[in-house]
């Protein structure tokens, strides 16, 4: 009897999963729930539908899941049907992926703890309307772009695993300096990395050539510049794809102010923007940009919010 | 009960032909024959007139108490029949993509069966929730919504042996919770069944 019972659920279980059909995933991220508690501990307002795209983006480095563009999901879709607590019938579920072209819709909740805060997530196949869920914590230690990370890495393996396909190895990114000149006595000048997500690189000038680690996703670089009598630097925001080797770069014409970027290192492509760093003197460069130093939870660039898609370097 | 005659069963079923209290009452019927079957399955054989005397007692015995049987609430299930999906792989044979939940609490066994075949087939989920002096044993499916006192929230697994609820107020899982009493207990496992077919990506 037992046999046959346990017969019955693989057949039912097997049937679901040869209806799976083939094709594109394309995940829609919807805004998230939060409160005031939430928003008050990230220190934004609006921090769940910021979120979502931050999600969204993270999402989207993670080949060969593609995203379907917020708007696109706003304009077709009653956010009111999709709480995170309600239950979707397959044919509800049907009609929001022919409404937004999404293979799998995403939304959830962010709850405070005593810790910090939870993001908990549903993830809905449009085909078939199973709901699965993830979530990750992010407390003290932790930093919102690995948390983020770690969410989209779990939300892109059961999107996958919910289309039948087996996830593949998403590798973290690294990132170093460049260096020029210098001899015995002297450095030289040098780009390298003095914080990552706010974690600052410890003696960042002299470890210039090490590696830091980047899960893949939206990270928060500072590059400090240093000659040996001045000191530059710029807050750069990176989406660092899975498996990618980065390097902050630099450029300067004789007494003129240092040109900063990050690209990938063997392709050359750019990675982020040039910026015009202002040249100072060390310890004033230090005082203007402590602020900078000091551990944070939400990312302090207004570009992390706003990711802009890399752009051609201007030399 | 055998494979065959479990075949032949569900294939004569008629889900359309019963009245009500035939349902309310067939998730015991379940659970007793899964009980005899299993507690059978290791007794020693004994001479037939043995059986036979003890089958006509029994019989008599039955027949006597029918009555009070049938208004008093279901007798307690065995927890591993809904914990090892046994119960629920039967009842969803029964009502296959309407089956919602099994619910065993301190008044007896329920089933929840939606009214259309609209219900995903998803991974199946054991949960035991203590609210105060209530005590449930709850069998359901990833996906689906279960009512609590401090109201509603959608059980989903991660397909990775982790459970956890998402409510309007309170969050739930093995490793950290949000917005619950000291006084909410709960447990949840999957239940183990078949793994989904997963192919490789194509190389992009």
């Amino acid at each position: 009897m037992k046999a046959a019972l346990i017969m019955l659920i693989t057949v039912l279980a097997a049937s679901a999963a040869a209806d799976i059909p083939s094709g594109p995933v394309r995940v829609a991220v919807l805004k998230l729930k939060a409160d005031a508690a939430v928003d008050d501990y990230l220190g934004a307002k609006e921090s769940g539908s910021r979120l979502a795209s931050l999600i969204a983006n993270d999402l989207s480095v993670l080949a060969p899941i593609e995203v379907v563009a917020s708007g696109e999901v706003a304009r077709n879709l009653s956010l009111g049907a999709m709480e995170p607590s309600d239950s979707l019938t397959p044919s509800q579920a049907r009609s929001a992926g022919d409404a937004t072209g999404a293979t799998n819709l995403v939304c959830g909740r962010i709850y405070r703890t005593d810790a910090g805060v939870v993001f908990a997530v549903k993830i809905v196949s449009t085909q078939t309307g199973e709901a699965l869920g993830t979530m990750v914590q992010l407390g003290a230690g932790d930093t919102l772009s690995d948390a983020l990370s770690r969410l989209g890495t779990q939300i892109g393996r059961i999107a996958l695993s919910q289309r039948g396909i087996e996830a593949p190895h998403w590798a973290d990114a690294r990132i170093s300096g460049t260096h020029t000149g210098g001899g015995t006595l002297s450095l030289g000048a040098v780009a390298c990395v003095l914080s990552v997500d706010s974690r600052l690189v410890a003696d960042e000038i002299h470890n210039w050539n090490r590696d830091q680690i980047l899960k893949p996703g939206l990270h928060e670089i500072f590059v400090r510049y240093y000659d040996g009598t001045g000191s530059a630097g710029h807050e750069f925001v990176i989406d660092a794809k899975p498996g990618g080797i980065y390097e902050t770069r630099f450029d300067r014409d004789g007494d003129h102010n240092p040109r900063l970027w990050i690209q990938e290192r063997g392709a050359k492509n750019p990675a982020t923007p040039v910026y015009e760093a202002t040249i100072k003197e060390p310890r004033q460069w230090y005082e203007d940009n402590l602020i900078r130093m000091q551990p944070h939870v939400v990312p302090m660039s207004s570009m992390f919010f706003q990711p802009a898609p890399s752009v051609p370097m201007k030399k | 009960m055998n494979r065959d005659a479990l075949d032949r069963l569900l294939a004569q079923s008629r889900v359309s032909e019963h009245p009500d209290a035939y349902w309310d009452a067939f998730p015991g019927r379940v659970t007793r024959s899964l009980q005899s079957d299993s507690s059978g399955r290791y007794e020693p054989r004994r001479p037939r007139f043995v059986i036979a005397t003890l089958a006509a007692v029994a019989g008599a015995f039955a027949i006597l108490s029918l009555s009070l049987w049938i208004s008093r609430p279901q007798p307690a299930l065995s927890g591993e029949s809904l914990k090892d999906g046994r119960l629920l792989g039967a009842m969803l044979a029964k009502f296959p993509r309407r089956l919602r939940a099994i619910t065993r609490d301190n008044e007896g066994l329920h089933t929840l069966v939606s009214g259309t075949a609209d219900v995903a087939t998803s991974d199946p989920i054991w949960l035991e929730i203590r609210e105060g002096a209530s005590d449930r044993v709850i069998a359901t499916f990833s996906g689906q919504t279960i009512s609590t006192e401090r109201g509603d929230a959608i059980v989903l697994t991660d397909r990775n042996g982790h459970v956890m609820l998402i409510g309007d107020a309170f969050f739930w899982s093995q490793e950290v919770s949000a917005g619950l009493p000291g006084s909410f207990r709960l447990q949840a496992v999957p239940i183990p069944g078949p793994k989904p077919i997963t192919r490789t990506p194509a190389p992009l």
